[in-house]
């Protein structure tokens, strides 16, 4: 799918160089303001610029990268025999994400919202992205959600060799493979580590940053050629290759079939999609000469390998949101021409489009600091660095126009929601002036909980209020320089986006807009 | 007009309404025994401020705690009482302060952009 650049802004720049807005009143010029913004807001999600994540209707797209990634990854879980390229509204897939939250104690609608969207980000994608214990069911073990994504896991790091592990046995085997690797490395907590499904084990299986760090540590190698170590490593660095936008696919992915990869078919090359990676991944580093011998070698020498690796983690959690927002807009706003070759490629991602930005984020900080070095996979992984930080920065300012009326309503409301007499009340004027009455009889508690209450409310709006004004003031500045295309709403979100950022984090959900008396969202 | 628009509509015509003006932001907090209103058993009706406050007025029991101006140049005038406010009424004060601050501030914010957009 093409995507057509000097599309976009179009209702902001009619707005914005329309010479009779300044005879309206301010609210007259608000409204119409909001309107636009929020007409070119749905228009950049309509034509596929932007994948948010649906909230009622289906995407209009049915190759959006959102899709094709949720597709992959019940299919990595085994709630598709494979990604077929099924549509939103197909009974295969509605059933597969039924079945999914069924598994994983989600509200089964059949629908991937947020919730089951970041239940999918936990189970399936390599960077942290929360507790997994949280998927225990107390102490009856995991749900079978979590069993599924531990049989993948498995499979992916080269701890078992068939899809179907989800068995007690087949798990089992693995974990005990698991369990010898973490002797073998002296991973912390090692002594915790049991052949069988409980947090402790679970927890560092999931644990990928920790993983790399024990396999860059340079332990001396077991002399046993069948140990588990060897196929873990090899299918390590398959993972931490796709992550970094390497032409491999990890174990297990996209209809990838089992390969256990042993010392002797490393030294012949035998694997070539992974010599061939490791082989690129050591050229742009620096060692164009010396890199199919790295490849060859790599069963004995994996240590600096995962060295390097480990540096970009380090650097991606040591970087600071506002650096590495000024770093991807400095980025982006070099060659705005290229933005077009980059959606393209963003797009084109599919679930790489969602794991490993941390790491991305880290080696573009690496790269900056070395002056001469080699642009690593610059297009994959520039292309969803700025992707990314757009789209969080698109999601947060579409939030922030929907929830405005709702937030405006609560704000000016005369009687805040929860005035009690028995513990307090408050009262809201026409203009600012507030009379609030503590009952000195009162339960101090609910008097907090309130005073808590109105505070967020407050921030809620004066969040809303800022994102919305950054966003306004920073297209008018666009347009006026001409950039009217969506490559201008792209610059616009990626200039602001740490600040949206930090707004966006006072932004509550709005509560339920549609009870009796309640506006819509807009 | 679609229905999220006459949403937006709406509220933005009871904004009107309700700012008049954003010069002035004052809070006014009241401690008093409120109990007596009330028949603990019986569930109390609080959509009924205002006939809430004409019992509490009539009772005589309602008194100024706190009183706070802060105006738009940020001079800012407080009045406490003699006497410490416990802490919850001091936080249910400050947090209404705090309100109005933000919400004026960022609602002027808001109009500022628009406006310099119709400029």
């Amino acid at each position: 799918m093409a995507y057509n650049f000097t599309e976009g802004l179009e209702h902001f720049r009619q707005l914005a160089l329309a010479p009779q807005a300044a005879l309206h009143a301010p609210d007259e010029m608000l409204f119409n303001s909001l309107t636009a913004l929020r007409q070119d807001f749905d228009l950049a999600s309509k034509r596929g610029i932007f994948n948010p994540l649906p909230e009622s209707e289906p995407p209009i797209a049915q190759d959006a990268p959102r899709l094709r990634t949720i597709r992959s990854r019940l299919a990595g879980l085994g709630y598709l025999r494979q990604d077929a390229g099924l549509p939103i509204r197909d009974p295969l897939l509605i059933h597969a994400i039924k079945k999914f939250q069924q598994d994983a104690g989600l509200t089964t609608d059949g629908w991937v919202g947020r919730q089951t969207w970041q239940a999918l980000q936990e189970l399936v994608s390599f960077e942290r992205q929360g507790d997994i214990g949280r998927w225990f069911i107390g102490n009856n073990g995991p749900c079978r959600a979590l069993e599924r994504a531990i049989a993948l896991r498995l499979q992916v790091l080269g701890l078992t060799d068939t899809p179907a592990c989800h068995e007690p046995a087949g798990l089992a085997a693995g974990l005990q493979r698991l369990q010898s690797v973490a002797a073998f490395l002296q991973l912390p907590g090692k002594e915790k580590i049991r052949p069988e499904v409980c947090p402790a084990t679970i927890a560092l299986l999931f644990d990928q940053d920790l993983l790399v760090e024990g396999l860059a540590a340079g332990h001396p190698l077991p002399n046993d050629a069948d140990h588990p170590l060897f196929a873990f490593a090899a299918c390590m660095a398959k993972v931490e290759l796709w992550l970094a936008g390497y032409e491999v696919t990890p174990n297990g992915y996209e209809g990838k079939e089992f390969f256990r990869p042993t010392p002797q078919i490393l030294l012949l090359g035998n694997d070539s999609e992974l010599f061939a990676a490791l082989a690129a991944y050591w050229r742009d580093h620096g060692k164009k000469e010396e890199s199919p011998l790295l490849a060859q070698r790599f069963a004995g020498e994996f240590p600096a390998f995962f060295r390097m690796i480990t540096a970009a983690i380090r650097a991606g959690k040591g970087l600071a949101a506002t650096e590495k927002s000024a770093m991807i807009s400095r980025m982006a706003g070099k060659q705005p021409e290229q933005l077009a070759a980059i959606w393209q490629t963003a797009l084109s991602l599919g679930g790489r489009m969602w794991d490993g930005l941390g790491r991305a984020a880290g080696w573009l900080r690496n790269l900056t600091r070395q002056p001469g070095g080699k642009m690593v996979g610059i297009g994959r992984n520039i292309s969803r660095l700025v992707y990314h930080q757009a789209m969080t920065a698109f999601e947060l300012a579409r939030q922030a126009l929907q929830d405005f009326p709702v937030l405006l309503d609560q704000a000016f409301s005369r009687e805040p929601a929860g005035s009690d007499p028995r513990h307090i009340m408050m009262r809201h004027d026409r203009d600012l002036a507030f009379k609030v009455y503590v009952n000195t009889m009162g339960d101090p508690a609910q008097i907090n909980h309130f005073t808590a209450q109105v505070s967020r409310t407050a921030a809620s709006f004066a969040a809303a209020c800022r994102i919305i004004a950054l966003c306004l003031s920073t297209l008018h500045t666009m347009v006026s320089q001409g950039r009217t295309g969506w490559a201008g709403l792209i610059l616009a979100l990626l200039q602001v986006s740490d600040q949206i950022m930090a707004h966006g984090r006072h932004l509550a959900p709005a509560p339920d807009s549609t009870g009796p008396g309640r506006l819509p969202r807009f | 007009m679609p229905e999220e628009r006459r949403g937006l509509r709406a509220a933005l015509e009871s904004l009107r309404d309700a700012t008049c003006d954003l010069t002035s932001l004052e809070v006014q907090t009241y401690t008093g025994n409120l109990e007596v209103l009330f028949d603990k058993d019986k569930e109390v009706n609080i959509a009924s401020f205002e006939k809430v406050l004409e019992k509490v007025k009539v009772s005589g029991t309602l008194k100024l705690a706190a009183m706070t101006k802060v105006n738009l140049d940020g001079d800012t005038f407080l009045l406490t009482s003699e006497n410490d406010l416990p802490l919850h009424v001091q936080r249910a004060h400050d947090a209404a302060v705090q309100a109005g601050m933000e919400t004026r501030a960022a609602l002027l914010s808001l109009f500022a952009n628009v406006i310099g957009i119709g400029g």
